[in-house]
């Protein structure tokens, strides 16, 4: 994986490489407990929200399983929490919150890291747009 | 593709004439051949490159450059995916292939040049059962 070149903000110190690749599924699929599809608007998307890589047609996808839009990326006892990044007005990348302060994103076909906050910045994810969160059922 | 198709792809380029295509079998000399792609294309050697070899080579590019991407729609707007669509139908048994020997999201590429999907509604997003219903569909219709 070549991730310098693309994240500019990500060393050696903030982030670690959790898994092997897979193509099974990506990072919104990922961030909301699915490792068995690949979520995006020409794949796996809930019915009945409309495809598209748009802002909205994501957190739609993500209200309809339970998220709702929050202020905070601090994290929150009883919630799971999810970073919506977006570049260039396209949804580009989903990350979720650990219970340590730190993210977990699955990188494209490639790897699972665990990261900090703004590593993820950068000329290919964008940044972080929009925060959601979801009750988590056993807290 | 598998390595050795990838290499013999380019080591027939280097042999017609782009003298930066170094080396069969050397995973760098690939690399850079791949990163000089757009310069390449420019030759008018490029032309006389096979078909399946110029498949290989923009499948080679491809992979890398939609390798950390989520979204299947960015990986279609990627050059050298949209090449692989202009080479219209006779992509078909090339992607097929590829498919066969290692899913990756070649299913845009596939439906567009076909005009059909034979995806299951239940089956989107599960890369081996959209893989399968594509080669299927490939069989049924002697693609390969």
């Amino acid at each position: 994986m070549h991730l310098p070149s693309h994240f500019p903000n990500l060393t050696p110190e903030n982030h670690s490489e959790d898994s092997s690749p897979t193509k099974d599924y990506n990072c919104h699929a990922w961030a909301v407990g699915f490792t068995d599809r690949w979520f995006d608007h020409n794949n796996y998307w809930p019915d009945p929200v409309t495809r598209g890589e748009a802002l909205r047609n994501y957190q739609r996808a993500y209200e309809s399983i339970g998220f709702r839009v929050c202020g905070g990326w601090n994290v929150e006892e009883g919630f799971e929490k999810i970073a919506i990044y977006e570049n260039n007005r396209r949804v580009t990348h989903t990350a979720r919150l650990l219970n340590d302060g730190r993210w977990t994103s699955k990188m494209g076909k490639s790897e699972d890291i665990t990261h900090t906050r703004d590593a993820l910045d950068g000329p290919l994810y964008g940044r972080i747009v929009l925060i959601m969160r979801r009750k988590l059922l056993t807290p | 593709m598998s390595a050795r198709e990838t290499d013999v792809a380019f080591a027939r380029a280097n042999q017609h004439g782009i003298g930066m295509w170094q080396s069969t079998g050397a995973a760098a000399g690939t690399a850079r051949a791949a990163d000089n792609l757009e310069l390449s294309l420019r030759e008018p050697v490029y032309k006389q490159l096979t078909p399946e070899e110029k498949f290989h080579i923009f499948a080679y590019r491809w992979k890398r450059e939609s390798e950390l991407l989520s979204s299947t729609g960015e990986m279609a707007r990627l050059e050298s995916y949209q090449r692989i669509i202009q080479m219209g139908q006779e992509a078909i048994p090339f992607l097929l292939r590829e498919l066969e020997r290692e899913p990756d999201y070649w299913f845009m590429a596939l439906e567009i040049i076909s005009g059909v999907n034979p995806v299951a509604n239940e089956e989107r997003g599960r890369i081996r059962l959209m893989a399968d219903a594509w080669l299927r569909w490939g069989r049924e219709h002697d693609h390969i």
